[in-house]
Formats: C-alpha cells, sequence, structure tokens
C-alpha cells in the first residue's frame, strides 16, 4: 500500500483557518499516515500549550496518525515543499492552512492517483465563495495559464487531465523537485511543480467530489510577502522555464570526468538545451545562465539525486536516468 | 620493474616521480598522450574517464571510491578492500582525507602494468 504523507505550510493562522484546516485532516475518511505542520510564522510558538491544539494533538493520538511540528527556515512555501518532497514517502497531500478539505478529498484524491503508475499529481475542487467560475471549458493547458481560470476555481464534474495544478492537491513524491530558485513569495511554485510532472511523463489530473474550501484570508499566509520585485522575479523563471518546455535541459554543474561520461549519453537525448562547466568536453550556455534563467540549478545536481535515489549503478547509468 | 619509457601526467605542485614528467597539458594534448602510450595508471580522477572516452584501458587505483559507480569496467579496477570506501559515495571528494593505506601494496600494481 503507498503510504502517504499529509503537509501543511502554515504562516500567521494559528488562531485563524489552521484548526479549521486540522480539523479537517483529522476528520478525513482515509487517514494519511503522517501529518507534518511546518510552522514558517515570524515568531513560531508551542502551541501544544492552546487548549484547542491540545485537543487536536490527543485527537491524532488517538486516532493513530503520527504527527511532527516542524519549524521551518522562513525560505518561503517551496522549500517546506521540497523537504516534504523528500521524507521518503509515496505520495504527498499538501494542503494549504487556509484551505479545508471535505472528509473524503484523501479517499478520492487517492483513488485516482493509486488507480495507475502514471499518475504524477491529483487535485479537485478549491473554492473560493463566492468566486466559482464554470470551469467545464478549461482546459487546463499551460499555454492557456493567462487566458482562462484554473481548473481547480470551480466545481470539477468529470476527471480531466490537466498539465499543472494549484494550492492543495496529492502528487507523487521523490521524482520531481520543487524550483528553490523562487523567492520566498514562492509566486507559481506549485504550477512549474505539477507542470514538471507533466513533463516528466506523469498525469496530472483534475477530478470530481475531491472538494475543498479555500477560506481566503487576507491576513497571515505562506505568500503575506507584498514586495512586487519578487513576484516579477518569480515570474521571470516560469515564463523562462515555459520558454525551454519543448526542450530538455541539461545542467551540467559537476566535474570534468563527470562531463565526459555525459558525452556519451547526450546523443540519446532529445533535444538537448545544455549548460556547462566544460564547454571543451561538451558544448552549450555557460552555468551562470543556466542560475539566471531558472533561479536554482540544485534540481540538476547529478551527486544529490544520486544520493536521493540511494544509487549503486554506474554515473553513465544515473545521467541516463535523470535526462532519458 | 618496467624496462619501458615512463611518463608522468600531472598539475603544477605535483611531486615529480619520475624524470618526465608533463604538467597541466590541454585536454587535447592528453588524448593524443593516451593513444601513445601502452598503458596507463591512475587514480578516481577525470583521467580514467578520459582514456575511456579515448577507448584506451588502464589500470585504476581505488581508495574511498567505488568503482562500481564511478568506474568503467573496461580498466583494471584495483579496490583493496570495499571496507574501505565511503558509506557516501556522493559527497565532494575534496573533503576525504587521503590514507594511503586504503590503496592496494605497489608490488600488484606491477604485476597487473607487466600483463597489460
Amino acid at each position: 500500500m503507498h503510504k502517504v504523507l499529509c503537509s501543511v505550510a502554515t504562516r500567521g493562522r494559528y488562531f485563524t483557518t489552521l484548526p479549521l484546516v486540522l480539523n479537517a485532516i483529522i476528520n478525513q475518511t482515509r487517514q494519511p499516515d503522517k501529518l507534518v505542520i511546518f510552522d514558517d510564522n515570524d515568531e513560531p510558538q508551542d502551541m501544544r500549550k492552546e487548549m484547542i491544539y491540545a485537543y487536536f494533538f490527543q485527537m491524532l493520538d488517538i486516532k493513530g496518525i503520527p504527527w511532527e511540528w516542524v519549524f521551518a527556515g522562513k525560505k518561503g512555501q517551496h522549500h517546506i515543499h521540497q523537504q516534504a518532497n523528500m521524507m521518503g514517502y509515496d505520495f504527498v497531500w499538501r494542503v494549504d492552512d487556509d484551505a479545508i478539505p471535505e472528509p473524503n478529498v484523501l479517499d478520492d484524491l487517492t483513488y485516482w492517483a493509486f488507480f495507475e503508475d502514471d499518475v504524477g499529481a491529483v487535485g479537485g475542487s478549491i473554492l473560493t465563495p463566492p468566486y466559482m467560475p464554470d470551469t467545464s471549458k478549461v482546459t487546463g493547458k499551460i499555454d492557456n495559464i493567462d487566458n482562462e481560470p484554473n481548473i481547480q476555481w470551480g466545481v470539477i464534474k468529470k476527471a480531466k487531465e490537466v498539465e499543472h495544478l494549484h494550492c492543495s492537491f496529492l502528487y507523487r513524491a521523490g521524482v520531481h523537485d520543487y524550483n528553490l530558485g523562487l523567492s520566498r513569495v514562492a509566486h507559481r511554485e506549485e504550477t512549474l511543480f505539477t507542470y514538471g510532472l507533466h513533463q516528466k511523463g506523469y498525469k496530472i489530473l483534475a477530478v470530481p467530489y475531491a472538494t475543498t474550501w479555500h477560506m481566503k484570508n487576507p491576513n497571515g499566509g505562506i505568500r503575506m510577502e507584498t514586495k512586487q520585485e519578487l513576484y516579477e522575479h518569480d515570474e521571470k523563471i516560469f515564463k523562462n522555464t515555459l520558454s525551454c518546455r519543448d526542450k530538455t535541459i541539461v545542467v551540467l554543474n559537476c566535474g570534468l570526468g563527470d562531463h565526459i561520461v555525459f558525452s556519451h549519453v547526450l546523443p540519446s537525448i532529445p533535444n538537448a538545451e545544455v549548460f556547462t562547466c566544460y564547454p571543451e568536453i561538451v558544448q552549450g550556455q555557460s552555468i551562470a545562465k543556466a542560475i539566471e534563467l531558472f533561479g536554482d540549478i540544485d534540481q540538476w545536481n547529478i551527486y544529490k539525486k544520486m544520493d536521493q535515489w540511494g544509487w549503486k549503478d554506474s554515473l553513465e547509468n544515473a545521467f541516463r536516468k535523470m535526462y532519458l | 620493474m618496467i624496462d619501458e619509457p615512463i611518463i608522468q601526467v600531472g598539475v603544477e605542485g605535483e611531486e615529480q616521480l619520475v624524470e618526465e614528467f608533463k604538467k597541466n597539458l590541454p585536454i587535447s594534448e592528453l588524448r593524443q598522450l593516451i593513444q601513445t602510450c601502452r598503458t596507463w595508471v591512475g587514480v578516481d580522477s577525470f583521467f580514467q574517464h578520459l582514456a575511456w572516452d579515448e577507448g584506451k584501458p588502464g589500470i585504476v587505483l581505488w581508495g574511498p571510491s567505488d568503482p562500481l559507480i564511478f568506474g568503467h569496467p573496461e580498466n583494471i579496477n584495483l579496490l583493496k578492500d570495499r571496507s574501505h570506501l565511503v558509506e557516501n559515495q556522493f559527497i565532494w571528494w575534496e573533503a576525504t582525507e587521503h590514507q594511503r593505506e586504503r590503496f592496494v601494496e605497489p608490488h600488484i600494481i606491477l604485476k597487473h602494468i607487466n600483463k597489460e
């Protein structure tokens, strides 16, 4: 049976919507295998002394849901999600701290996620009353992201394959990284992440009957930053990533020998856009250019990947796993 | 023990071990040298990959890094004992202290050179 981690990132909502979210998680008809609350508050508190939280923690214990309260690093939501992504679970259900799932949501999302081996992410409706547009005609394609509402904003009546999701969803863990080059507002982080899963060949599904109520709260929230330049920085990374979407981005931020080994893999990579440390071995643009375009290049760090995979095979095959 | 010319290849600052020491060669010259030599001996560095790229098998001396991951089966990979491998194979190797006892003894290397 697949193991599911429920991950909640929270900031500034100890006494508004976070209790509603925790209550909703505790009352899911399908329990997660673990709940982690990532506390990204400017002044984190020990919530065990608050009666309502003491009850929540007691309920989690009674229901047998292991839980952990982690003080996050104030680097932004994407860092938190990447941490959850790498915790060794098969799937992660990410729930925003102002998004209250109905009791059946995890059960329904896992039904779709476990149904086939190639499902990367599954999301249901994320409704923000009173704005509930008709999204039945929405394509969910990345090209239309600026021209149509997100499919999750309306009541989803029929399962549909899309290219990206937002807010809260269930995703296959450990197969794609969050872009840690985004600023701390992490604008577009979930779009980039789910679209990355789509690019890797996984299905992204918007499914019916899994409704989450988005109690949008102007106070608090993981994105309470207002600096416009941070959003512009992230939007640039988003646009740069999309502009390379028909290519396989290769970033060789590694040693000379690694470049030589990689040169034997390169001919098999379709439409490679290469960024390299040693252009005399593998031609391409500079690593500085990759950082400028994509913000973070650690997602292409072959050594980090081999470490994550517990790799025992050859370096050449590690490059093949990464790029083919 | 070896009645053939031996060329040491390395970078400025390394200890000279034989009469002919070629320092700081560009990749293209290293490739030429690999093509002209009968065999070569090295440690786990870019050179073993370059020689592999040139299709010239040689002898690689292994210590803390794993030849099953970083080596090439075409070479003679001399590993003294897998117990010397470091647990995390994916760290920066500069952080690994050199320990001579991790490597095979010279007579074992000579035996393989003469066999090549």
